[in-house]
């Protein structure tokens, strides 16, 4: 009898602890989700210089071989008898005096397979200072350089010869005279890499 | 004793009598008039976000893995430094047409050839400005994520449609990042020469949206009870303060 009777109370009990659950809310809620990527290419270019002489006038035009885009630029080194200057045709075709002993071309040379991977030509016309001293030859070095193109936001190009890049040398470089000495050299060969190592090219008239 | 009722067949007919008259007079109905029931149309709020990007001019909805097409890059050569238009934005899509609370989470980072993530690249290179109007949950920052509450609820329809991203550029430090590696081989023309790896060639910038959407009844109840965040909510329903910190 009295069994019954603490049934009882457990029972209500129970009764009164299952009413005081709350039933389950849920506030109403909606997700998405997108993802995407894209794969980015960087590299340099290797230019090539095609260079060859009509008269007193030498005439190059830089080549890109490479799948990037460049700015190039253009040294003549030359002997203290002898003086070079741009041509009128040169300037029109976009190349300009930088002043600095450099000849700047104002155009990107694009990535080869391209309608401008080469630049337009730079005539240099060479003259002999003092007649009486010159020799029956001689060599005016053509000395090529490129460099990165940056893009700003608008998309218009700048280019700046002089930066700097955040470098970890993999390995010590194993120079030795006879490598510098071929380094570039050769007809025609302008291995190019980054201006900061200020890599040039040189061809021989 | 048995009590013996007098007379018990006038008991009956009287009874009989009463029973009749009650009967009669009894079937009578006001005049009523009543139309159909009018059909109560009773939904639940079905609760619906859409995530949406510009794809060649429209707007398409992207749901799930390389949804992003990010086209204004892909078609043409991508140039590092530039700022290209890639339009994303939410919609309201609940059937309905309750207003609705948003919130976005957006994650970049970079990410091999063979997808696997490249934690050694900085995902701050991948600018990614968002639109105005919402307001960030600095508690929930991190190099590679952020999350963004939209200040206001959202109300249904395109015409009703928040942009949340307008720009993107990968910034052009990411160029100036190299190893120098001597050129192997024996050709004399080309021993000697150093050329640049850069870091970030091939990899793949990676970007993650993710949104979001809860009830704007009872909205700071909802936004604790989903989201977990402590929010303050004026009469128009513009969030006010986020986690305690005040949102002019």
């Amino acid at each position: 009898m009295k069994y019954k009777k603490y049934l009882l109370v457990a029972a209500a009990l129970v009764v009164i602890g299952a009413a005081s659950i709350k039933p389950a809310m849920a506030y109403f809620t909606d997700t998405q989700e997108a993802t995407g990527k894209i794969e980015l290419h960087l590299g340099d270019s290797k230019i090539i210089p095609d260079e060859h002489v009509e008269g007193m006038t030498k005439i190059i035009t830089v080549s890109n071989t490479g799948d990037y885009d460049v700015f190039v630029r253009v040294k003549a080194v030359y002997g203290s008898n002898f003086d070079v200057s741009l041509t009128e045709d040169s300037k029109n075709n976009g190349w300009s005096d930088g002043g600095d002993g450099y000849y700047y071309y104002k155009d990107i040379v694009t990535k080869k397979g391209t309608d401008n991977s080469s630049s337009k030509e730079i005539k240099l016309d060479i003259s002999v200072k003092d007649a009486s001293i010159a020799s029956n030859g001689f060599n005016i070095v053509i000395i090529q350089e490129a460099t990165r193109v940056f893009y700003n936001e608008d998309g218009t190009t700048k280019s700046n010869w002089e930066d700097k890049i955040i470098v970890e040398s993999d390995e010590a470089v194993d120079v030795t005279t006879e490598s510098t000495e071929n380094q570039g050299a050769g007809e025609g060969t302008a291995p190019t890499e980054t201006p900061d190592n200020n890599n040039s090219g040189e061809g021989n008239e | 004793m048995k009590r013996q009722v007098k007379y018990p067949l006038i008991v009956l007919a009287a009874g009989l009598v009463l029973v009749g008259a009650s009967g009669v007079g009894a079937t009578r109905a006001a005049m009523t008039y009543q139309t159909n029931a009018e059909a109560v149309d009773f939904t639940t709020a079905a609760l619906s976000v859409d995530l949406q990007e510009m794809q060649d001019g429209k707007y398409v909805s992207v749901d799930g893995k390389d949804t992003l097409k990010f086209t204004d890059i892909s078609s043409s050569d991508f140039h590092i430094g530039q700022k290209y238009n890639e339009n994303v934005r939410i919609v309201n899509t609940s059937s309905g047409k309750y207003d609705e609370y948003v919130r976005i989470s957006i994650r970049k980072s970079w990410a091999n050839e063979d997808g696997t993530k490249n934690t050694t690249l900085d995902p701050e290179m991948i600018e990614l400005p968002v639109a105005d109007g919402w307001i960030e949950d600095t508690s929930e920052e991190t190099a590679e994520g952020k999350v963004y509450y939209y200040k206001a609820p959202v109300a249904y329809g395109e015409e009703n449609a928040i942009d949340f991203l307008k720009t993107i550029k990968i910034n052009d430090k990411i160029m100036n990042y190299v190893t120098t590696v001597q050129k192997k081989g024996d050709d004399p023309s080309i021993k000697g020469t150093i050329i640049n790896e850069y870091k970030y060639n091939g990899e793949s910038f990676f970007v993650e949206v993710r949104v979001d959407a809860v009830q704007a009844h009872n909205a700071e109840e909802a936004m604790l009870g989903a989201w977990g965040i402590d929010t303050t909510v004026n009469e128009s329903g513009v969030i006010t303060s986020l986690n305690g910190l005040a949102i002019d």
